[in-house]
């Protein structure tokens, strides 16, 4: 009906060229939800961000260029997980830095004496 | 010149077949040359690493099979991330770790700090038991020693203890010949109980005096009591306030020593007052 008239156009960006691979969108989209629940936009901003923008362009131009969109997917994926291991990073970093705080600077000037 | 030839021919010769380096490659891999001085990468190795590497010769591939740039940047980029991927999880083993130490180090800290602080309470505890056992050790001897000084005070009165108190006496060779009064020779001990009676304020004395010179009784318990007053009088001169003394006379038999006829004696009764 209204699709009708894309079909031919479908048909031969479909033959020319390799699509998505089944699943990368979803997978792209799990990383960035995932850093953002870590709270990534805080610690690796940059690296979220450059996820959050090619998972766009990358989901625009899944059906003009699905080569260009399963790169930008890809990259989108990895950048989300980078921006995840940041954030872990630097939670673990600060953790230490509190921890280590606790201790006396001499562990030996501990003691009472 | 001549160096140059060689150079030139091969430059002619992969000319057409060598690729544009791509700068994302070149990038990857000197990204990827630093890696062996990442200490905790080198320890871990996780596995994005290993998928680093894949990326990594995948783009060399692309790259030697003059595949289009985008497509070798991208393998390029990737593993470039992967890279920084490996290493933040390397990282993150490391400063687990470190945690851990801390974390221990932290216990260890606690303990000893809870250990010594029950030490100190047990030390000041003893302390305080010691304390407490030496004042009462000082206080033991300081009442040891004064009754010692007690003691040998009364000794040096020549007093001899008897029910009611310490008795001594003035034998009658102390008194003047045909008089009431005591000699002089006397004077040494009246001193004597003086002092004492200065020391001791708290004491108190009964003077009793016994009389065989008058062949009456009465005349006699007369006698008496003017020798004990005499006494009374010495002492009284010596500092003594009258309420500590009282005297009196009394029937000669009463006297603890048979008195010769014309014989006068006194005999003093030190008491100590009533213990609280």
């Amino acid at each position: 009906m209204r699709i009708a008239p894309l079909l031919p156009l479908l048909l031969l960006v479909g033959c020319a060229q390799t699509p998505v691979p089944d699943g990368l969108l979803a997978r792209s989209q799990e990383a960035i939800l995932n850093a953002e629940n870590l709270d990534a936009s805080n610690f690796a901003p940059i690296e979220l961000n450059s996820a959050q923008t090619k998972l766009k362009q990358g989901r625009d131009q899944i059906l003009q260029d699905p080569a260009a969109a399963t790169r930008l997917l890809e990259q989108a994926e990895i950048d989300a997980r980078l921006a995840a291991e940041k954030t872990r990073s630097a939670k673990a970093q600060t953790r230490l830095n509190e921890l280590q705080s606790q201790l006396p600077s001499d562990p030996a000037a501990g003691n009472l004496q | 010149m001549k160096p140059l030839i060689p150079v030139i021919i091969a430059m002619l010769a992969s000319g057409c077949s060598t690729p544009i380096p791509n700068s994302q490659l070149q990038e990857a891999e000197a990204s990827y040359r630093q890696a062996p001085q990442d200490k905790p990468l080198q320890r871990f190795q996780p596995a994005s690493l290993n998928d680093g590497y894949q990326w990594l010769r995948r783009a060399q591939e692309l790259q030697q099979d003059n595949e289009p740039p985008e497509q070798v940047g991208h393998a390029a980029y990737m593993s470039s991330r992967l890279l920084e991927i490996a290493h933040e999880q390397s990282l993150q083993r490391a400063l687990s770790e470190q945690q851990q130490r801390t974390e221990q180090q932290l216990r260890d800290w606690q303990q000893q700090e809870y250990e010594a602080s029950v030490r100190k309470t047990e030390l000041a505890a003893a302390e305080k038991i010691r304390q407490q056992q030496e004042a009462k050790d000082r206080a033991a001897a300081l009442v040891k020693s004064r009754q010692e000084a007690y003691q040998q005070a009364l000794a040096a009165l020549n007093a001899e203890k008897v029910e009611t108190g310490w008795q001594l006496s003035f034998a009658p060779d102390l008194f003047s010949k045909g008089k009431t009064e005591l000699s002089s020779q006397a004077d040494g001990q009246i001193d004597s109980l003086a002092q004492f009676l200065i020391r001791y304020p708290d004491h108190q004395l009964r003077i009793r005096g016994f009389s065989n010179q008058a062949s009456n009784d009465k005349t006699n318990l007369q006698l008496a009591t003017q020798s004990a007053q005499s006494l009374y009088r010495a002492l009284l001169f010596r500092a003594i306030l009258p309420e500590r003394m009282s005297f009196a006379g009394a029937a000669k038999e009463a006297s603890s020593v048979k008195l010769e006829s014309g014989q006068k004696r006194i005999e003093v009764l030190i008491q100590a007052p009533d213990k609280p």
